[in-house]
């Protein structure tokens, strides 16, 4: 095993003692993006030099003898719309082309004060609206595990990162299944928090009420490092709070009988039920339940999701900062000019659709009744956490699709979220965890707790690793 | 209904400029989106109240004091024009019609 095949909890420990200076371990890491990046495309900047400083001044602390953090010279990749000062941050579009961060977002700060290492800003789609990262303004990103195929989306450029060894672990962000529908397609870990748990402070919106940044890594144990550091109120996001976890001995999963129904890939269906029959075995107890309201999470989902982006979005105008249409003659040509050129396809899709679901006379119908159905949801959610631990579902409904098979049709991409959408609406956790393969594509779990119940997933999550039927 | 004038209405409410090629492609997109979303129509809401949020504080108070601000001359480089110290911007006079 090579430098780049370690984990987090690996590299660190060699590190510190000293088997490995940490430049040479970013070193390596830059490395293999050089050699790998031409195909997969996951990166959208490399930043070389950020990266050998940060490392330089890891080995600085351990030759004086100075203590170092859990995460100290590890080398990370982060989504393109997390800011970090000083570098570029583009959310995937032309509109933020040649925007510069000014301040760190929370988690970035978080992640500086424990001396991480990072290697570059990776791909998405255009304000992480879409399933594929296809949809970004750049490039598109392949799956290290066969490039004629997507890696999923949004969070598509860090999944693959981690997954091609690129990168040792990366941030993605979530609002509907962004992190953990990615990290499925390649083969990763990836946690969408409790909404609350982690700062958005920094995170370009994009629909605030789900947004949520989580950890994409290759191990369960990984995926906890790194939530235990960006984890935790924030003053500048007041959407964010602590909560002391619950603490529960029962062993109760819950499989939702909607999510097994017609649109799930049959090979998925089987060795998903396999393995339910496998952790029966393991002693848990397994409760079919049932989500009555499931059913119009996919339209409550993209019609609050719209909405809120409709209303996000109107700050990129063309004057404060930001991609601006030059040829315009006045004021209000610059607003439709800097939109109409500087939004891509699916951004300005959703805008409109959102633009509509608010507007007079549609209000009621779309939004407000989208916002009912989803307190509906929500009810369902507490009842069932009322008697079982944990819900198990699959991650996506197929596997990953080709380059190009589902850009033709909104619809049959927006469908892509359809078992992980349901968790932003309600705001409870999910972690996505490999389990098994089918030819060479692994395929995940998602199991999904009560708020707050991270500790418990990943508690879990390392049982599901165990029981994994591959290396 | 003409969906492509209901098209051209939210692209204005919205800021956007669209093509005619772009009103014709939305306009049938979206109306296909749409009708997915008739779904709604069949959910029993009565007396359910709308989702708010996911905090159980419904207000979050600080002290209204001064903190970190950001360099002006920073950020005045992300203006789009400017006149010396001042973001400047095309007149809104007359131009303003609708």
């Amino acid at each position: 095993m090579g430098i780049i095949d370690l984990t987090i909890k690996e590299l660190n420990q060699k590190i510190r003692k000293k088997e490995l200076k940490a430049v040479e371990v970013a070193e390596e890491f830059l490395k293999e993006i050089k050699k790998k990046e031409k195909k997969i495309k996951a990166f959208l900047e490399i930043t070389t030099d950020l990266a050998l400083k940060q490392a330089e001044k890891v080995d600085e602390k351990i030759e004086k003898g100075e203590e170092i953090s859990e995460i100290a010279g590890v080398p990370m990749a982060c989504k393109d719309n997390i800011l970090v000062e000083g570098k570029k941050c583009t959310a995937g579009s032309k509109i933020l082309e040649n925007y510069i961060a000014r301040y760190d977002a929370t988690v970035i700060k978080k992640l500086k004060e424990k001396d991480f290492v990072m290697l570059g800003k990776t791909n998405m789609d255009e304000f992480a609206m879409g399933s594929s990262t296809e949809n970004s303004a750049f490039q598109i990103t392949k799956n290290p595990l066969d490039l004629k195929r997507v890696p999923g989306g949004s969070s598509g450029g860090s999944a693959a990162a981690v997954s091609a060894n690129e990168s040792a672990y990366a941030l993605g962000s979530d609002t509907g299944g962004s992190v953990r529908q990615p990290a499925a397609f390649c083969g990763v870990v990836g946690l969408k928090p409790t909404y609350g748990s982690v700062s958005r402070f920094g995170l370009i919106a994009f629909a605030s009420s789900f947004d949520q940044i989580g950890p994409i890594t290759k191990t369960v144990g990984d995926n906890k490092i790194i939530y235990d550091i960006i984890k935790g109120r924030d003053d500048f996001d007041s959407t964010s709070f602590s909560k002391q976890e619950n603490k529960k001995e029962k062993k109760i999963i819950g499989v939702p009988k909607e999510f097994f129904k017609q649109g799930l890939d049959k090979e998925i269906k089987d060795k998903t039920l396999d393995f339910i029959n496998k952790l029966s075995e393991q002693g848990y107890e397994i409760k079919e339940i049932s989500l009555p309201n499931s059913e119009y999470a996919l339209s409550v989902y993209y019609i609050i999701v719209c909405s809120e982006a409709s209303s996000n979005l109107a700050r990129f105008d063309g004057i404060r900062y930001g991609f601006s249409e030059k040829t315009a003659e006045n004021l209000k040509e610059i607003y439709f000019k800097t939109k109409g050129i500087g939004f891509g396809e699916e951004v300005r899709r959703r805008i409109l659709l959102g633009t509509y679901a608010l507007s007079a006379g549609y209000y009621d119908a779309y939004y407000l009744k989208a916002q009912k159905i989803r307190n509906l949801i929500k009810k369902d959610f507490e009842e069932i956490f009322k008697n079982v631990d944990f819900i198990l579902a699959p991650v996506s409904p197929v596997l990953p699709f080709k380059i190009g098979e589902k850009t033709s049709d909104p619809l049959s991409m927006y469908l892509a979220d359809i078992y992980t959408i349901p968790m932003n609406l309600v705001g409870v956790p999910a972690l996505s965890v490999p389990f098994s393969k089918i030819g060479k594509f692994p395929i995940s779990v998602q199991i999904i707790g009560n708020y707050f119940d991270e500790e418990k997933l990943f508690e879990f999550g390392k049982i599901i690793e165990n029981l994994r039927e591959y290396d | 209904m003409d969906f492509k004038k209901e098209i051209e209405k939210i692209s204005a409410l919205a800021r956007i400029e669209l093509s005619e090629k772009d009103k014709t492609k939305f306009a049938k997109e979206l109306n296909k989106i749409l009708d997915y979303f008739n779904v709604l129509q069949k959910a029993d809401v009565k007396g359910v109240q709308p989702f708010l949020t996911h905090s159980e504080s419904r207000n979050v108070f600080r002290k209204d004091e001064v903190k970190n601000c950001f360099d002006s001359k920073i950020m005045k480089n992300d203006f789009s024009d400017k006149q010396g110290n001042y973001l400047k911007i095309k007149s809104v006079k007359k131009e303003w019609e609708s």
